[in-house]
């Protein structure tokens, strides 16, 4: 089994969930795994491989996301006008649930980019040692960003719950 | 000593501070009340983001493993088809299950209902999960009865469990158990709905057998205290509930009626590779605490970074399920199974397999 074959299996799938977290879409999330262990085949010797891979995933997700905030914005249009003339089709979620992951994904979005970062890697298993290499932080710091993190993500994530309880109230009302 | 900083209670909670400083703030936390007070905020707060992170992998269908082209993505899972009910079966099975259990009611033919925690009516179409009938009596660990309709058999073997053609529930639930099923059938409820593609956890084969899955139906969601995670205010006020719903998979139609723990064959610390939903990273399956935990499971409780037993998962329970460990959430239902076959210990979870190793740990 060659490097890149060891380096795929044991990774891909964190790298996968990391990213498709970080980014909200599958499709683009394996894109961008699979660049990473590309350039990982390349790079010759690593010496701490996941926070190596993780590091690399999240500055391919910040350039891609820079050069195609345009595109994607356009493409968003597109559907959104394509969607418009569909017919109604029936739900693939229930509402609640799509309602979580959206307010899920709106609370992500409201913390500051390392912080949602350190979070994400956290939650794939990475210790602080990693994260802090992954995210040129001090390891020192790195507590103190997942604490800050964690507190900022509950309280967008309750904001979010509480408006939408407002919402329903006043709807009904 | 000075009071603990946040940053430093997170990393002790992760494990990540040195044996050292960690018996210090291990220490501090037990003698300072402020202080206590943080490490318990703070641990509720890890396990609400983790469950908000873990919010973000439902994803439409499109983003959930098949392409553009309508090919498997990697590591997409397929449901199995062999137990597949269509809608119309599931709805008819549901209806004639409900004048089954009309006629028995009426003509005086239900039995007492035997002791049981979790009555609840699964149907593929609403992936639904109804307790109806629950804390009907509280039984002794010892007594490990589970009982299982299984129109569609599990495709892995169930201890505990056996079945039955019926869903009608007995003796004095009888009532509610028929409003419930009317409930749970009623295909127009647009709570009720759910797509054949929503289950990316219940598509996996952890939960493909007769306790996995989410629960969907509004009464499941009262039960398991709404579908999202509250955050600080649960993990303020989570040890209040009082029962759990059964998931269901979304190929079954069954009753479940669960009697009580069993298993304390599984009771230890173990490590699992990487965080899954809710669960920490190290954790204790506890045996000596039956009916603490949730709906009358077993206590899941932390580790801490001294490797001492800490505080009960307030939302969290285990109990042995054909011969695995099944650790459950209220909200998520099963996080992950843990199967031992001789020394080699194997788990899953919803999110996948995880690599889980038994690891010391010392008394409270």
């Amino acid at each position: 089994m060659t490097d890149l074959d060891r380096l795929f299996r044991e990774f891909n799938q964190p790298l996968v969930r990391y990213l498709t977290r970080r980014l909200g879409d599958r499709d683009w999330a394996e894109e961008v795994a699979q660049e990473t262990f590309l350039r990982a085949a390349r790079q010759g010797e690593i010496v701490s491989e996941r926070s190596w891979l993780f590091a690399v995933a999240t500055n391919l997700v910040r350039d891609e996301a820079k050069k195609d905030a345009r595109r994607r914005r356009h493409l968003e249009l597109l559907a959104q006008e394509a969607k418009a003339a569909e017919p109604v089709t029936p739900q693939l979620l229930t509402i609640e649930r799509a309602e979580e992951a959206a307010s899920a994904r709106r609370a992500l979005d409201a913390l500051g980019e390392r912080d949602r970062e350190a979070l994400l890697m956290r939650e794939e298993g990475l210790n602080y040692t990693e994260i802090a290499a992954a995210l040129s932080l001090s390891a020192g710091s790195v507590g103190t960003t997942l604490a800050r993190a964690r507190r900022r993500l509950v309280e967008a994530y309750e904001a979010q719950q509480r408006a939408l309880k407002d919402r329903g109230n006043h709807a009904a009302s | 000593m000075q009071h603990l900083d946040e940053g430093t209670i997170h990393a002790w909670i992760d494990g990540e501070l040195p044996p050292d400083e960690a018996s210090r703030v291990e220490s501090h936390a037990k003698s300072c009340a402020a202080c206590g007070a943080m490490v318990a905020e703070a641990r509720g707060l890890v396990a609400a983001s983790s469950r908000i992170v873990a919010a973000l992998d439902i994803l439409p269908q499109a983003q959930r493993g098949v392409t553009p082209h309508g090919v498997p993505a990697f590591g997409a899972r397929k449901a199995p088809r062999r137990w597949a009910m269509s809608r119309v079966t599931t709805t008819i099975a549901a209806t004639l299950g409900l004048a089954a259990g009309v006629v028995l009611f009426f003509r005086g033919k239900i039995e007492e209902p035997p002791r049981s925690i979790h009555t609840v009516v699964l149907t593929r179409d609403t992936t639904l999960a109804v307790p109806l009938a629950k804390a009907a009596s509280p039984t002794a660990p010892t007594t490990q009865t589970a009982r299982t309709t299984s129109i569609a058999a599990s495709p892995r073997p169930v201890d505990h469990v056996e079945s039955r053609k019926s869903v009608a529930t007995r003796g004095n639930q009888t009532r509610d158990a028929i409003a419930a099923v009317v409930t749970a059938s009623a295909p127009a409820s647009p709570i009720a709905q759910v797509s054949p593609a929503m289950p990316a956890r219940s598509a996996a084969p952890m939960t493909a057998m007769g306790v996995g899955g989410q629960p969907r139906a509004p009464a499941a969601m009262a039960a398991a205290g709404g579908a999202a995670a509250s955050g600080l205010a649960e993990a303020k006020t989570a040890a209040s509930r009082k029962s759990m719903a059964i998931g269901a998979s979304p190929t079954q139609l069954m009753e479940v009626v669960v009697t009580g723990p069993s298993g304390p064959s599984y009771a230890g610390c173990y490590e699992v590779d990487q965080s899954t939903d809710v669960l920490p990273r190290r954790f204790a399956l506890r045996a000596d605490s039956a009916r603490a935990g949730v709906a009358g499971m077993y206590e899941v409780r932390y580790i801490d970074s001294t490797g001492a037993i800490d505080g009960r998962m307030v939302d969290a329970g285990w109990m042995e399920i054909s011969g695995r460990a099944v650790i459950r959430t209220a909200r998520s239902g099963e996080i992950l199974a843990i199967t031992r076959t001789g020394s080699a210990i194997g788990a899953e979870s919803p999110l996948g397999p995880r690599t889980v190793r038994q690891t010391s740990c010392r008394a409270p």
